[in-house]
């Protein structure tokens, strides 16, 4: 092997263990379940309302209503959590400082053991997620005694992930294997530990953890993408092991168009070659070739694939390779030149806005990964996975909404005085009505009054008067009666023998007969119904005086309560004035330096991708001397390990 | 011969890998530099929109929906293996007030305990009546409709008023409760 060779093979070793190390280090932190909080007991409807937002999570709408609810004291059922929440949530927000101010208050106050712990927990998340390691597992340190049962299980795994971030592997051995996990924890536990027993060497041990959790019958997209990481995990530690072959049936098992597929393919195709089965690393690294060559894993690939050629002696096939690749980081390169220029142009920025046209909401559930397909713009999704952009972008999001919705106050806050102007005409209209109704209630009148009825149905009732509960309409025909037998008096004095007269006067005093009965009959239900009423005016009397006084001293609120509550929106009107300008600059500035952080990405990889040019064109040459000496004019190219191990057909179609 | 074209290669890297890390490093110093106080201008702002915000939904909830008439509804979801929730509408003295149709991030959110105010609105004093109609999925599958009433006493406070959907193990049927809350 010539000297330019012997160096481009070392290279691409060297490069490809460097690239692996690089994976090896994010995939080989621990991972963590999504951050769970159990349904308690709720005492208070409203903190469930803020947890109902917060689970969704719309941390912008829970921190305002838990607010609002404190400051009603509608959650005073929930003294301290409702503190803790806070402060959770905050986190979520990305409100690091009042997080953390909250949780130091919070355990400086004389709570609960549990309440610490807690907080204790949240702190300790807060400093790792943050890079702080050792403080973090300071706070985990001060962790004593009880711990609400839905808040144990993060706990454990955030422990053996300081542990491993420090690495402590044997502590986070210790803190995990011991731990008999609930079944929603038990496949991060087992891909912690995994981690841990390869990380402390004993890869059997920690293949047989990952084993469990890349057989996972997964129903959701995360456990999917957790079963794809347990896979390649152990794929990549069994090839850092020099265990190639055992490494290929588990990066098989990683799904093609998953995250880690680009991944999975590179190993698999670097285990055969490692396994010097370089006839099989092309089938892998040919589907790697086919997809965008933004990946590191592609541009790594393309150069794995020449290489297999070479390998295999098809020095010809390896020139085309090696031309191919050089093309490719080119094409590439100069791609990433102007998608950085076009975002520094403010390319980036306009499509964002245009993709967030619409209401204050938009801007909240706008998605992260819902970006703009502009062929500028086309890293963006690339660019995601780096830390700095999407929290850079997360910032962005999160101040476009605040914008939007200071403008939207701003615009609306006038209804709210539309509304007063509106209810203040009303009260001027009725109140003279209402002060002259108050100033002729008489109560001690009223009461006589139904005292008076009340002595006067008691009276019927002891004399048996039911004639007096009588309708108006039988008082009526009683009267009639009477006059008819008064006539017929009359007519029976002048005309003693007329038998017609005595007819008529019979049939009036049966006509008598039947009203009374009748009046009797209803009497019971009319006495009844008569108390009812008597009972419920002496109920509105009773409760009068203490309307009357609170309609007095809401004539007299009324006004102040006009004046408080126009001054309340005038005074949060000034205040969305003056921070609409200050959004606007810290808007402005977070849009550059998105830009900055998207620039500064690509241009990395693009002196990265210049590097590999480089490096292609270099082999390419040598590859050319190696090809010329091999192909014999009009003769098929046959590769070494072909020739001495497989068909002509199977040759053909691995090309 | 190998070993030491080995070394010679991994310098080449090391110092290649070095040169990208004092570019990266150089950016790093010159952007804390422009972007110096930015996250801290963002958590600020954030906080002080957080509290306006609070203070405008006090404000709104006095201004519009007032103690003394107060009435808001409530959905939440205890265990849900019977039942599951598409939709929920709500009367109120024989009119229609509220109709929500659940997406499933929310359902997930009722599940784990969240609590969703469904209407908010204002009452007078004395008996009003309430009814709520669930809809959604019962044991098996089935389609399910089911309806609970109440008849309510208003006061002169708030009133605050809990559909409950709980599982009744013993029957494997769900169970629907109307609660009072003051």
């Amino acid at each position: 092997m010539s000297f330019p060779r012997l160096e481009m093979l070392g290279k691409f070793k060297a490069k490809a263990i460097l690239a692996f190390c690089v994976y090896v280090l994010s995939l080989f932190s621990g991972v963590s379940s999504a951050n769970i909080e159990q349904p308690s007991t709720i005492k208070d409807l409203h903190y469930g309302e803020v947890l109902f937002h917060f689970y969704q999570e719309d941390y912008f709408t829970s921190i305002v209503h838990l607010l609002a609810a404190r400051d009603l004291n509608r959650t005073t059922n929930h003294i301290p959590e409702d503190e803790l929440l806070l402060g959770g949530i905050d986190l979520s927000y990305g409100l690091h400082k009042e997080a953390s101010r909250i949780f130091d208050k919070l355990l400086q106050g004389n709570v609960r053991d549990a309440i610490k712990n807690r907080a204790y927990y949240y702190l300790a998340k807060i400093y790792y997620q943050r890079g702080y390691i050792d403080e973090s597992a300071n706070f985990l340190s001060n962790v004593y005694g009880p711990v609400q049962e839905s808040v144990f299980g993060e706990l454990k795994l955030l422990t053996g992930q300081v542990y491993m971030a420090q690495g402590k592997y044997d502590a986070a051995i210790s803190s995990l294997d011991n731990w008999k996990a609930p079944k929603s924890h038990e496949n991060y536990a087992d891909y912690n530990l995994g981690i841990a027993y390869t990380k402390r060497g004993n890869i059997d041990k920690g293949i047989e953890h990952l084993k469990k959790v890349g057989k996972l019958k997964a129903k959701t997209e995360t456990m999917r993408t957790l079963r794809d990481r347990a896979n390649l995990a152990s794929g990549l530690t069994l090839i850092q092991n020099d265990r190639p072959a055992d490494a290929i049936e588990y990066l098989e098992k990683v799904r093609l168009e998953g995250l880690y597929s680009n991944l999975a393919l590179l190993g698999i195709g670097w285990a055969n070659s490692n396994a010097n089965r370089h006839s099989a690393s092309l089938g892998p690294l040919q589907e790697l070739r086919n997809r965008s060559a933004y990946h590191s894993e592609v541009q790594e690939g393309v150069l794995a694939l020449a290489h297999a050629y070479n390998e295999l002696g098809l020095h010809g096939r390896a020139v085309q390779a090696y031309e191919q690749a050089a093309g490719i980081y080119n094409e590439e390169a100069k791609a990433l030149s102007f998608a950085a220029h076009e975002i520094e142009r403010g390319v980036l920025v306009d499509a964002l806005l245009d993709r967030t046209k619409g209401g204050p909401k938009m801007g909240w559930f706008w998605a992260l990964r819902d970006l703009p397909e502009l062929p500028e713009v086309k890293y963006f999704t690339e660019l995601l996975a780096e830390h700095e952009f999407h929290e850079a972008l997360k910032n962005f999001r999160d101040l476009l909404f605040l914008k939007k919705n200071l403008a939207h106050w701003d615009e609306n806050i006038s209804i709210y005085l539309t509304m007063l102007d509106t209810r203040k005409a009303r009260y001027q209209k009725y109140l003279p009505l209402v002060q002259q109704r108050l100033s002729g209630l008489d109560l001690n009148e009223l009461k006589s009054q139904q005292d008076s009825l009340s002595s006067e149905l008691n009276e019927i009732e002891k004399d048996n008067a039911f004639i007096q509960l009588a309708t108006a309409e039988e008082k009526q025909k009683l009267s009639e009666i009477d006059k008819l037998e008064q006539r017929l008096e009359l007519l029976k004095l002048q005309e003693p023998d007329n038998n017609k007269i005595t007819q008529m006067s019979e049939k009036t005093a049966l006509m008598r007969g039947i009203m009374h009965w009748k009046i009797h009959n209803a009497y019971i239900e009319r006495s009844w119904n008569h108390k009812q009423e008597i009972s419920e005016i002496e109920k509105h009397l009773s409760i009068t005086p203490e309307k009357s006084v609170s309609i007095k001293n809401a004539i007299t609120e009324s006004v102040e309560k006009f004046d408080a509550f126009e001054a309340r929106i005038l005074a949060l009107h000034k205040e969305i004035k003056r921070l609409i300008p200050i959004a606007d600059r810290v808007f402005d500035e977070q849009s550059r330096y998105l830009e900055h952080v998207a620039v500064k990405e690509l241009k990395h990889r693009e002196k990265i991708l210049v590097g590999y040019e480089k490096h292609a064109r270099y082999e390419l040459a040598s590859s050319y001397d190696a090809a010329a000496s091999s192909i014999v004019p009009g003769g098929e190219e046959t590769s070494s390990e072909d020739s001495k191990s497989e068909s002509p057909k199977k040759r053909w179609k691995l090309w | 011969m190998y070993k030491k074209l080995m070394l010679f290669i991994t310098c080449i890297l090391l110092t290649y890998v070095c040169c990208v890390t004092a570019d990266i490093g150089e950016l790093n110093a010159r952007e804390a530099k422009d972007f110096q106080g930015l996250d801290d201008d963002i958590q600020v702002l954030k906080e002080e929109v957080l509290e306006l915000n609070r203070d405008l939904y006090i404000l709104e909830e006095e201004l519009l929906y007032p103690s003394s008439t107060q009435v808001a509804v409530y959905v939440s979801v205890d265990v849900g293996d019977f039942f599951d929730l598409d939709s929920v509408q709500v009367t109120l003295n024989e009119k229609v007030v509220a109709n929500y149709l659940y997406t499933e991030r929310e359902v997930e959110a009722l599940l784990r305990g969240g609590v969703h105010q469904i209407y908010i609105g204002n009452l007078p004093s004395g008996e009003h009546e309430l009814v709520a109609y669930f809809v959604g999925k019962g044991p098996k599958g089935r389609d399910f409709k089911r309806g609970a009433n109440r008849i309510i006493d208003k006061g002169l406070g708030a009133k605050y008023l809990e559909l409950k959907i709980t599982d009744r193990t013993p029957k494997h049927q769900p169970d629907f409760v109307v609660k009072e809350w003051e």
